[in-house]
C-alpha cells in the first residue's frame, strides 16, 4: 500500500467518525467535536495532497493553517451559543431545541 | 413631434402621480388645479399633434421595454389620422368632464382619489388610443378595466356599488381573455405585436386565421363596450359618480372595443365570416337595448342602454365595412351622450340623488338651462334631420343599405326600427323629465343648487353634439365629407361610398321620416297633454314592460344557467370532497395541494438530526445518481 | 498592477476597516458609541458600494486570488445595497430590542466583506474563506437577540447545520485540489475529464454541491431553512435570505460557466432534479403555512428552484438572466422580510399571518411595500418578479428544458395561491391590529426605494437587462 493512500485512507476515516458522531449524539459538545474531526480530516487531505501530488508546495499547507484558524473561531462561536442555550434550557441536549418546526 | 406625443400620453399619468403621492397633503384647490390642467395639457398637445400630422402615420418608440428572442415589447404610439382624431375626442371629453367633476365632488372628501383614478384613466384610455405595441395597448386596456372597476365602486361603502365594480370587472374581464389569445395568435401569426406591422401585413393572412383572429377581438371588443352576451355590467355600472358614467361608461372606455377593431380592421377585412358576425352582433345590441332603454326608470340607466344600443351601431358599420362611418359616428356619439349624462347630473344633483324618471317631470321652468342642454343631446341622439346625429347615422345606414350582400337589407330594416325606438325613448325621456306635470320629488323639495361650472362647462359639447356631424355632410347636400378625407389614409377605410344621389336620398328620408314620426309620437304619448286613448293603443302590457325593464331578464338567465349552476357544481365538488375524502377528481386540487403542503411540512420537524439526514440522503442520492452515469456511459 | 490591485480589494478594505473601527467604538468609547457606529457602518457600507460602483480597476484581478470583472463588481454594488437597506431596517429594530451595540454593526459588515469574497472569487482559498467569514458572522448575527429561545434556537440549527456542510465543503475542494492539482478556480473547473480523474472530480464536485446547495436552501438540503429564517431577528432574515443566498448563488453561476463541458454534462441531471424538486416542494409546503416568515423562507426556497432551473441554461447564454433574477430576488426578499421588520410591534414579532389582518389600512405604505414584494414574487405584472420570471422561463425553454419550465411554470401557478392569501389578509376590513411605532424617515425611505425599483424595473428593465448581458459575456472569455 503506498503511502498516499494511507493518508487518504485516515482522513476518511476520520471524516466519516465525525459524520457518524454528529448522526448518533445528542450532546452538543459531542457534536461540536464530530465537527472538527470532519474539518481535520479535510485538513489531512490537503496536507497529504500537497506532499505527493501538486505541483504548488506551500498552497496545500496554507489552506491547513487556514482551516485551523477557523475551526478554532467556529468552535469559539459554538460554544457561545450552546452557552446561551444552556441557560435557557438547562441542557445541551440537542433535541430540545425544536420549538420551531413545521 | 415625439415631445408632443410623449407629453400627450404622459401628462394625465404625471397627474395621477401627483394625487397619490402628494394629494392628501395639498390643498383641494390644488389638486383640482392639477387634475384639469394635466388633461387640458394633454388636449392641447392633441391638438398640435394634430395640426403637425402632416406627412402621414408616424411610429415613436418612448421605451425599448425588453426583448426576448423575437419577442419585443416597447412603448411607443403609432400616431395616424384615426388615433389623431380618437386622441383630440378624448382629451377634449375628458378634460370637460373633469372641470365638470369640481363642481360634482364639491362636497366629497375623497376628491384626492377621485382624481387620481380618473387621471389615471384618461392615461390608460390614451395609452389604448395610440399604442403600437399590443402589448403596451394590453396594458392599457387592462388600466382602464381597472380604473373603471375602482370608480364604480367609489362609494365602495355601499355594498351594491362595490357589487356593481365586481360586476363589471368580472364581465369584461372574460372579454380580456379572447384579447390575451389574440394577442398569442397575432405572435405566433406575424411573430410581432406591431398594429403597424399587423395592418401592413394583414393580406398575408389566410382566411382561417383571419376568421379566428377577427372573432377573438370581437369577443374582447363585446365584453369591453357591453354587446351582446356581455351586456349585463353597463346598466349596474351606473352606481358609479355621474361624471364617470359620462367618461368612461358612455364617451371612451366602453367605445375602446369598437375602436379596437377600426385599429386592426384591415386583419377583420380578411374574413367575411368576421365581418357579418360583427354586423350581427351591432344589430341585436343596438335593437336590444333600444328595447330596453324605452321601459327603464332610472334616467342614468336610459342613457346606460342607449349607450349599448348605440355602440351597436358602429359595430354595425365596422361590419359594413365602414370604418369612417363607424369613427364619426363614435365622436358624434361621445359629445351627445357625455352631454346627456352629465346634464342627466345636474338634474339628479338637483333632485337631491333622485334617479326615477316619474318622480321628476316638469323641470323646464326650475332649470331652464339643463333643459336646452338636454335638448340638444336629445336631438342629436335622436337623429332629428339637421343635426350632427342624423349625418352621422344616415351614413351608417347607406353603407348598410348599399352593401353588396344582400342580408344586409335585413339588418337595415332592423336598424331602422332601432332607429325609430332610439328616437322615441330620447323624447320620452326629455318629456318625462321636463315636460309635463311636476313629480313628486320636484314638487316635495327644494332645488339644490347647482354649481355654475357644471352648467357652463357643457355648452361646447351641447354646440358639437348638434354641429360636429357637419364635418361629414355628404357631398349630395352640398357637403365636402371633411373628416372622411382626413381619415381616407387609414388602411381599409373607403371615405367616399359612391352611392347614386337616388339611394342615398331614399335612405335619408325613410330615416328622416322615421325619426320625426317617433318624436310626434313620444309627444302623443309623453307628451305635456294628457292622451289616455293613444296611450292605451300604443302602450304594451306591464308583462311586456317588466320584461323591457329588466333588460331582458338576461341577468336572471345569466344567474340560472351560468352562476347557478357553476357555484350548484362547485358545492357538490365542495361535498363531496368534504365527505367522501379525495374523489381524484379535478375540481380538489385546490384542496390538494394544501393539504400535500401539510403532509411536506412535517419533514421539517425542528429536530437537527433529521436535517442532517436529509443532507446526507441528498449527498448519497447525487453521488448515486452519478456513479449510476459513470458505468452507463 | 500592484496598483490596480489595490484598486480592487478597496471595498474589501472599507467593510474590514469599519468593521475594526466598530469594534474599536464600542470597546473604547463607551458614552457616544450607540451614535457613532450606525453612522460608521453605515459609512463603510456606502464607501463600499460607491468604490465597487465606480472604479473601474481594470487588470487581471488581484493576485490571482479575486476578480475584477464587471461580474465581481456588479455582485459587489448589490451585496452594499443589501447590506445599506438591512442597517437601515434594523436601525429601530436593534435599538428596541437592545441588541444595537458594536458586535452587532461590526459582524455584519464582516459578513457583507464575506458576500463579497465569496461572489468574487477566482481561488478555491478565498472562496472558503469568505463563506466561512460569512456564516461566522451570521451564527452571531441570528442569535444576536440574546434573551430570545427563538433566537438561540435559530443560531444553533444554522451553526450545526453550516458547520456540518463547511466540512463537505472542505473536503471537497480539497479532493477537488488532489484531482486537478491547481487551485485556481477556473482552471480547476475548465480541466479536461480524463479517466484518472473523472471520479474524483465529480466526487469534489458532489461534496461541493452539497454545502452549496446549503447555503442557497435547496431541495433536500433545505429543512433549517424556516426555523431559522422564524427565529432571526427579522432584518437578519432579510440579510441571510438575500446576501447570503445571492453571494454562492453568484460563485455557483461562476463555476457553472467556467467548467468543462463534460464536467458539466455530468451536473446538469443532477441540477435538473435539485431545481425541479427544490420548486415542487418550497411552493406546496409554503400553502401549509400559517406564519408569514415560514411561508416567506419557502417561497424563497422555492425561488432558488426556479433560478437553478435558469442555470441550466448558462451554456445556452442563460446567464444574464440568472444574474438578473438574483438582482430582483435581493429587492423582493429584502422587502418582504423588510417590511415584516418595520411592521413589527415594539414587543414581539409580528409571525403569525392573522396578525396581518386589516394592515393594509392602519399602516398602508408600509403593508403596500409587503404587497408589491409579494406580488413581485408570484411573478404577477407590472413588476420586476414578473419579467425576472418571464426571462427565467424563456432561457430554460430556449435551452430546451421544456419539461423543466413546465413544472416550474406549475409551481408557479400553485403559488400565487398563498401568496395572494396574504395579500387578502393584508387588506381584510375585519380583525384589529396594533398601530406600529415610528420607524423613522430612513426606514421608510428604504422602503420606498424597494418599492419604486420593484415597479420600475417591472416597467423598464431593459436597461439592466442589457447592462447585465454586457457583464456577463465579459465574463465568459
Amino acid at each position: 500500500m503506498n503511502e498516499l493512500s494511507t493518508y487518504l485512507i485516515v482522513a476518511a476515516i476520520l471524516f466519516s467518525m465525525g459524520l457518524l458522531g454528529l448522526l448518533q449524539r445528542r450532546n452538543l459538545i459531542g457534536m461540536l467535536i464530530s465537527i472538527e474531526l470532519m474539518l481535520n480530516g479535510a485538513s489531512l487531505n490537503f496536507m497529504a495532497f500537497n506532499r505527493f501530488l501538486a505541483p504548488e508546495p506551500a498552497v496545500g499547507q496554507i489552506v491547513t493553517l487556514f482551516i485551523m484558524g477557523l475551526a478554532a473561531a467556529e468552535a469559539a462561536i459554538g460554544l457561545s451559543i450552546i452557552l446561551a442555550l444552556f441557560r435557557r434550557m438547562h441542557s445541551i441536549n440537542v433535541e430540545r431545541a425544536q420549538q420551531l418546526r413545521g | 413631434m415625439r415631445t408632443i406625443l410623449f407629453l400627450l400620453v404622459f401628462l394625465p399619468l404625471a397627474g395621477a402621480l401627483f394625487h397619490i403621492l402628494a394629494g392628501r397633503h395639498v390643498s383641494r384647490r390644488v389638486v383640482e388645479i392639477v387634475a384639469c390642467s394635466s388633461v387640458a395639457g394633454s388636449f392641447f398637445m392633441a391638438l398640435s399633434a394634430l395640426l403637425a400630422l402632416k406627412q402621414g402615420p408616424l411610429r415613436v418608440i418612448f421605451l425599448r421595454w425588453f426583448e426576448a428572442g423575437d419577442f419585443h415589447a416597447a412603448m411607443d404610439v403609432y400616431y395616424d389620422p384615426l388615433s389623431a382624431v380618437m386622441a383630440l375626442m378624448v382629451t377634449f371629453v375628458s378634460a370637460l368632464i373633469h372641470v365638470y367633476s369640481v363642481g360634482y365632488m364639491r362636497d366629497d372628501e375623497d376628491y384626492a382619489r377621485f382624481f387620481f383614478y380618473l387621471n389615471l384613466f384618461v392615461f390608460c384610455m390614451l395609452v389604448i388610443t395610440l399604442a403600437d405595441d399590443l402589448v403596451f395597448l394590453f396594458l392599457g386596456w387592462e388600466g382602464v378595466g381597472f380604473c373603471s372597476y375602482a370608480l364604480i365602486g367609489f362609494w365602495y361603502r355601499d355594498e351594491a356599488n362595490a357589487a356593481a365594480g365586481r360586476k363589471a370587472f368580472l364581465l369584461t374581464r372574460l372579454g380580456d381573455v379572447a384579447f390575451g389569445v389574440a394577442l398569442g395568435l397575432v405572435f405566433v401569426l406575424f411573430n410581432r405585436l406591431s398594429i403597424s406591422h399587423v395592418t401592413t401585413h394583414a393580406t398575408e393572412l389566410t382566411a382561417a386565421s383571419a376568421t379566428v383572429l377577427g372573432l377573438l377581438l370581437l369577443w374582447a371588443a363585446v365584453g369591453k363596450s357591453a354587446q351582446l352576451p356581455l351586456v349585463v355590467w353597463l346598466p349596474d355600472a351606473m352606481a358609479g359618480p355621474t361624471p364617470v358614467s359620462a367618461l368612461i361608461h358612455a364617451a371612451t372606455m366602453v367605445t375602446a372595443g369598437v375602436y379596437l377593431l377600426m385599429r386592426l380592421f384591415p386583419v377583420v377585412l380578411m374574413s367575411e365570416a368576421a365581418l357579418s358576425a360583427i354586423a350581427v352582433v351591432g344589430v341585436l345590441s343596438a335593437f336590444y337595448a333600444a328595447c330596453a332603454a324605452l321601459a327603464q326608470k332610472d334616467i342614468k340607466r336610459v342613457l346606460a342602454y342607449s349607450t349599448i344600443s348605440q355602440l351597436g351601431y358602429m359595430f354595425l358599420a365596422v361590419g359594413a365595412g365602414d370604418v369612417i362611418g363607424s369613427m364619426s359616428f363614435l365622436l358624434s356619439h361621445a359629445f351627445y351622450k357625455a352631454l346627456l349624462f352629465l346634464a342627466a347630473g345636474c338634474v339628479i344633483r338637483a333632485l337631491h340623488e333622485e334617479h326615477d324618471i316619474f318622480r321628476m317631470g316638469g323641470l323646464r321652468g326650475r332649470l331652464p338651462a339643463v333643459f336646452f342642454l338636454f335638448l340638444a343631446g336629445v336631438l342629436s341622439l335622436g337623429a332629428i334631420p339637421g343635426t350632427g346625429g342624423f349625418i352621422n347615422k344616415d351614413r351608417i345606414l347607406v353603407a348598410v343599405f348599399s352593401h353588396p350582400h344582400g342580408a344586409f337589407k335585413i339588418l337595415w330594416l332592423a336598424a331602422v326600427a332601432t332607429s325609430f325606438l332610439t328616437t322615441l325613448y330620447a323624447f320620452r325621456l326629455l318629456f318625462v323629465v321636463f315636460l309635463g306635470r311636476s313629480g313628486q320629488s320636484v314638487e316635495q323639495q327644494e332645488i339644490h343648487p347647482i354649481p355654475a361650472v357644471m352648467t357652463r362647462t357643457l355648452w361646447p359639447l351641447a354646440f358639437l353634439a348638434l354641429f360636429a356631424g357637419f364635418m361629414n355632410l355628404p357631398a349630395v347636400w352640398g357637403g365636402e365629407e371633411w373628416l372622411a378625407g382626413f381619415l381616407g389614409g387609414v388602411p381599409g377605410t373607403v371615405p367616399h361610398l359612391h352611392i347614386s344621389p337616388g339611394i342615398e336620398w331614399f335612405v335619408a328620408m325613410s330615416d328622416g321620416v322615421v325619426a320625426l314620426a317617433a318624436a310626434a309620437l313620444a309627444f302623443v304619448l309623453y307628451g305635456p297633454v294628457e292622451s289616455t286613448r293613444w296611450r292605451a293603443v300604443f302602450i304594451p302590457a306591464q308583462t311586456v314592460r317588466d320584461f323591457f325593464l329588466s333588460g331582458f331578464y338576461l341577468d336572471r338567465l345569466y344567474q340560472a344557467v351560468l352562476a347557478r349552476p357553476y357555484m350548484e357544481l362547485a358545492r357538490i365538488l365542495w361535498l363531496k370532497v368534504d365527505e367522501g375524502a379525495l374523489d381524484g377528481c379535478i375540481a380538489a386540487s385546490s384542496r390538494t395541494f394544501p393539504l400535500l403542503g401539510s403532509v411536506l411540512r412535517l419533514w421539517t420537524t425542528g429536530r437537527i438530526s433529521t436535517y442532517l439526514l436529509g443532507l446526507l440522503v441528498g449527498l448519497t442520492v447525487m453521488l448515486g445518481l452519478l456513479v449510476i452515469r459513470f458505468y452507463a456511459g | 498592477m500592484m496598483d490596480s490591485g489595490w484598486l480592487v480589494i478597496l471595498p474589501h478594505i472599507s467593510l474590514a476597516a469599519g468593521g475594526i473601527l466598530i469594534f474599536c467604538a464600542g470597546a473604547f468609547m463607551r458614552r457616544r458609541a450607540s451614535d457613532i457606529i450606525p453612522v460608521l457602518a453605515f459609512a463603510s457600507a456606502a464607501c463600499a458600494g460607491v468604490s465597487s460602483a465606480w472604479i473601474d480597476p481594470g487588470g487581471p484581478g488581484f493576485l490571482g486570488m479575486l476578480d475584477s470583472g464587471g461580474f465581481s463588481r456588479f455582485f459587489a454594488v448589490i451585496f452594499s445595497l443589501i447590506t445599506l437597506m438591512t442597517l437601515v431596517f434594523s436601525h429601530h429594530y436593534a435599538r428596541d430590542r437592545g441588541f444595537a451595540g458594536d458586535e452587532f454593526y461590526g459582524v455584519l459588515l464582516f459578513a457583507a466583506l464575506g458576500m463579497i469574497l465569496v461572489a468574487g472569487a477566482s481561488h478555491w482559498l478565498i472562496f472558503f474563506l469568505g463563506l466561512e467569514l460569512l456564516s461566522l458572522s451570521l451564527y452571531v448575527l441570528i442569535a444576536a437577540r440574546k434573551n430570545d429561545p427563538a433566537s438561540n434556537e435559530a443560531a444553533l440549527k444554522y451553526f450545526v447545520m453550516g458547520s456540518v456542510a463547511g466540512g463537505f465543503l472542505t473536503f471537497g475542494i480539497a479532493v477537488l485540489y488532489a484531482v486537478t492539482g491547481r487551485m485556481d478556480i477556473s482552471a480547476g473547473l475548465g480541466s479536461t475529464m480524463t479517466a484518472d480523474n473523472r471520479a474524483g472530480l465529480l466526487l469534489g464536485l458532489s461534496l461541493v454541491m452539497v454545502g452549496i446547495g446549503f447555503k442557497i436552501s435547496l431541495v433536500p438540503f433545505h429543512l433549517w431553512t424556516p426555523d431559522v429564517y422564524q427565529g432571526a431577528p427579522a432584518p437578519v432574515t432579510a440579510f441571510l435570505s438575500t446576501g447570503s443566498k445571492v453571494a454562492v448563488f453568484a460563485a455557483l453561476l461562476r463555476f457553472s460557466l467556467c467548467s468543462h463541458e463534460a464536467v458539466w454534462a455530468y451536473m446538469a441531471p443532477l441540477f435538473w432534479g435539485l431545481a425541479a424538486l427544490t420548486m415542487i416542494v418550497g411552493n406546496v409546503t409554503a400553502l401549509a403555512q400559517t406564519h408569514l416568515k415560514r411561508l416567506l423562507a419557502y417561497s424563497s426556497i422555492a425561488q432558488m428552484g426556479y433560478v437553478l432551473m435558469a442555470l441550466l441554461a448558462v451554456k445556452h447564454g442563460g446567464a444574464s438572466a440568472v444574474v438578473f433574477y438574483l438582482a430582483v430576488y435581493a429587492l423582493m426578499d429584502l422587502g418582504a422580510f423588510g417590511a415584516v421588520a418595520v411592521l413589527s410591534g415594539e414587543d414581539r414579532e409580528r409571525d403569525d399571518l392573522e396578525d396581518y389582518r386589516g394592515m393594509g389600512y392602519v399602516h398602508p405604505w408600509r403593508a403596500g411595500l409587503l404587497a408589491v414584494c409579494l406580488f413581485s414574487l408570484a411573478g404577477l405584472p407590472p413588476t420586476a418578479g414578473f419579467i425576472g420570471k418571464f426571462v427565467l422561463f424563456h432561457a430554460a425553454i430556449q435551452a430546451g428544458y421544456v419539461a423543466l419550465a413546465l413544472v416550474g411554470i406549475l409551481a408557479a401557478i400553485v403559488s400565487v395561491y398563498y401568496y395572494l392569501r396574504v395579500m387578502g389578509i393584508l387588506y381584510m376590513r375585519t380583525g384589529e391590529c396594533g398601530i406600529v411605532p415610528r420607524t423613522g424617515i430612513l426606514g421608510d425611505g428604504a422602503g420606498m426605494m424597494i418599492l419604486a425599483l420593484l415597479l420600475l424595473l417591472g416597467i423598464v428593465p431593459s436597461p439592466l437587462l442589457t447592462a447585465i448581458s454586457n457583464i456577463v459575456s465579459s465574463l465568459s472569455h
